[in-house]
């Protein structure tokens, strides 16, 4: 028993040792290793395959021959950035020291549809912003209201919006401008589009992936807008987007577009409506895809092809050599001014 | 990547025929023969090292320290001992590219054991003993990339066949040995997507849920019924669903022991009981 018991430490020292075979071999930051570890990554997280109609296989076979072991940093970055962009997807990203690369083909040829400096003539007064600047605000000639929304990035400033919503309290009706809103989080998205319902209702449905299987999906989530905050408009409201409003931007959009005080005028938004993680890769680059996919209340799966608005206006050359927001004056007239 | 089947039902029997056999090694066979001859209460702070994969977080393996606190209490007889040890650890981690960056890892890991030993062999001054112990292992992570986070939450329960071996080194020195063998368990793993769906249990068998952990603890008295005590521990832990998770974890803990009945006088349990 006594050798048995001088075993015990070695047995300590071999569990304290034994990394490589509890773990595995970490990988290696050599650019094979680097484009196969993405390429994996990418096939068991990235939710939007059949949406997308991409052969991620192909995409491997096809962008795979690229890359051997004496790939410079340079052209291992460029062979990663045509293998994401074939996914097409406004949430995919990949940060390395040369900078952060995103699929940007989701609004790089659509009109803008927005100038905040042509908004301004419209406004008596000028606007008012909130402290962190997310949010501006003030009276449309006409006396209805007007509260653009920037972005839901940070956290902590949802309230925010009720000073807004204080000095419009006597408004007969309200623009609502997320126009270039190119999203954040939900938990800021949710109790601001709260200040808006009038009673809970469904808005949309969130399937994440459950496996590695491209169609392996869990069951669907469903994502309420419900009264929230102390202030709260429900009169008439138009709300404006254009092709910039992205991602938590467009839960915005889907989730008001369920209130029936709420027409959505515009264009249509960009399309995003995954949930993305980001991935860390060896040789210290990192990458973003999402792994859900979204359907409104309607049915409709939005990812890659975007919200259409209720009243869809576009702002041409014309208007923009005039200086004139035709989106705005279009809803202006959709309140009665 | 393959998804395994279900368990069997022949994997059903092994955990209950295991179960079996932990009992009947770590239940002494004459109860009413012994007799309490006291218990030990210990505290003691912790410092740990783990190093971990985790691939529903990263491709990469994350390493880090952490501070901790340990309790235990143990119940001691003629021939057996029995009790219930806490340890609480606060890891905190990140892969060797992200460290300093934006990927860092933080958790909560919270350990349960309930060991029951008996002793089965004693010659002069060492001391045999063989038992199970029931041991759950909760974890949570919040992993971090600014702006966001994601959160993972990961249980395990394991019946554990146990050996311990005691050295009495002068009235006033004891030195013990554990060590713990995964026999079945349970394992409450979050979803391929993590938290955003309620973990799943299923039972398993020590293919698949591998939890060991091997411990050296000193203790020397330093006055009546207190010894000052350290113990050097390390804990492995792997389980493969839906995502690889394994896990390291070496603790150093520093602490006291407060000793009541006739342990008290004498820190060689079984001297003192016979």
């Amino acid at each position: 028993m006594t050798r048995l018991v001088r075993c015990v430490p070695v047995l300590a020292l071999l569990l304290a040792g034994c990394d490589a075979l509890l773990y595995g071999p970490e990988p290696a930051a050599d650019p094979e290793t680097v484009i196969d570890l993405m390429w994996r990554e990418v096939d068991l997280h990235y939710a939007a395959f059949a949406e997308k109609g991409v052969d991620w296989d192909a995409v491997h076979a096809m962008y795979r021959p690229r890359v051997g072991p004496h790939t410079t940093e340079g052209e291992l970055r460029a062979t990663a950035i045509a293998m994401l962009s074939e996914l097409r997807d406004g949430h995919v990203s990949l940060s390395t020291p040369q900078g952060v690369w995103a699929w940007d083909g989701w609004w790089a040829d659509r009109p803008e549809n927005y100038d905040p400096g042509v908004v301004r003539d419209y406004i008596e007064g000028g606007l008012t912003g909130t402290p962190g600047g997310r949010i501006t605000y003030g009276r449309l000639v006409g006396g209805f209201g007007y509260l653009h929304i920037r972005d839901f990035t940070g956290a902590g400033w949802a309230g925010d919006i009720d000073r807004a919503l204080s000095s419009l309290a006597d408004v007969p009706g309200l623009v609502l401008d997320v126009r270039g809103n190119g999203g954040g989080t939900d938990k800021l998205m949710n109790p601001i589009a709260g200040r808006f319902a009038d009673r809970k209702r469904h808005f949309e449905t969130v399937y994440f992936r459950a496996g590695p299987a491209h169609d392996d999906f869990h069951e669907g989530i469903e994502h309420f807008i419900e009264p929230m905050g102390a202030r709260r408009f429900t009169g008439p409201t138009m709300l404006l987007t254009n092709r910039r409003v992205f991602s938590a931007g467009e839960a915005f959009v889907s989730a008001l577009s369920v209130l029936p005080h709420v027409t959505v005028v515009g264009d249509t938004t960009g399309g995003g409506a995954g949930n993305p993680i980001n991935r860390e890769l060896p040789n210290g680059w990192s990458f973003r895809v999402p792994r859900s996919k979204s359907l409104t209340a309607s049915g409709l799966n939005y990812e890659g092809v975007g919200l259409p608005p209720d009243v869809p206006v576009q702002i041409d050359e014309a208007d923009v050599a005039a200086g004139r927001d035709s989106i705005l004056e279009r809803a202006m007239a959709l309140l009665g001014g | 990547m393959d998804r395994p089947p279900p368990p069997r039902r022949t994997h059903a029997r092994a955990v209950l025929g295991t179960t079996a056999l932990a009992v009947l090694l770590g239940c002494p066979t004459h109860l009413t023969a012994q007799s309490a001859v006291g218990s030990r209460w210990a505290a003691d702070a912790v410092l740990a090292r783990t190093v971990q994969s985790d691939e529903l977080a990263s491709p990469l393996r994350y390493r880090g320290l952490g501070p901790g606190v340990a309790l235990g209490y143990e119940r001691v007889r003629t021939n057996s001992r029995s009790g219930l040890q806490l340890l609480y650890m606060r890891p905190s981690l990140a892969s060797d590219i992200s460290r300093g960056l934006t990927f860092v890892e933080a958790g909560h890991r919270l350990r349960m054991s309930v060991p029951h030993l008996r002793e089965v062999h004693e010659r002069q001054r060492l001391t045999l003993l063989l038992g199970g112990q029931l041991a759950g292992d909760a974890y949570y992570r919040r992993h971090d990339y600014a702006p966001f986070s994601e959160h993972y939450l990961d249980a395990f329960l394991l019946l554990q066949a146990m050996a311990a071996v005691e050295w009495r080194l002068g009235p006033d020195v004891r030195i013990e040995q554990r060590l713990a063998l995964p026999l079945a368990g349970v394992a409450w793993r979050g979803a391929y997507t993590g938290l955003k769906y309620g973990p799943s249990a299923r039972f398993e068998l020590p293919h698949r849920l591998q939890g060991l952990t091997h411990s050296v603890g000193v203790s020397r008295s330093v006055g009546s019924g207190v010894a000052l005590r350290a113990t050097h521990e390390v804990g492995m832990l792997r389980h493969p669903d839906p995502w690889r998770l394994a896990v390291l974890t070496q603790w150093l803990s520093v602490g006291l022991e407060w000793r009541r009945g006739s342990v008290a006088a004498v820190p060689g349990v079984t001297e003192a009981g016979r």
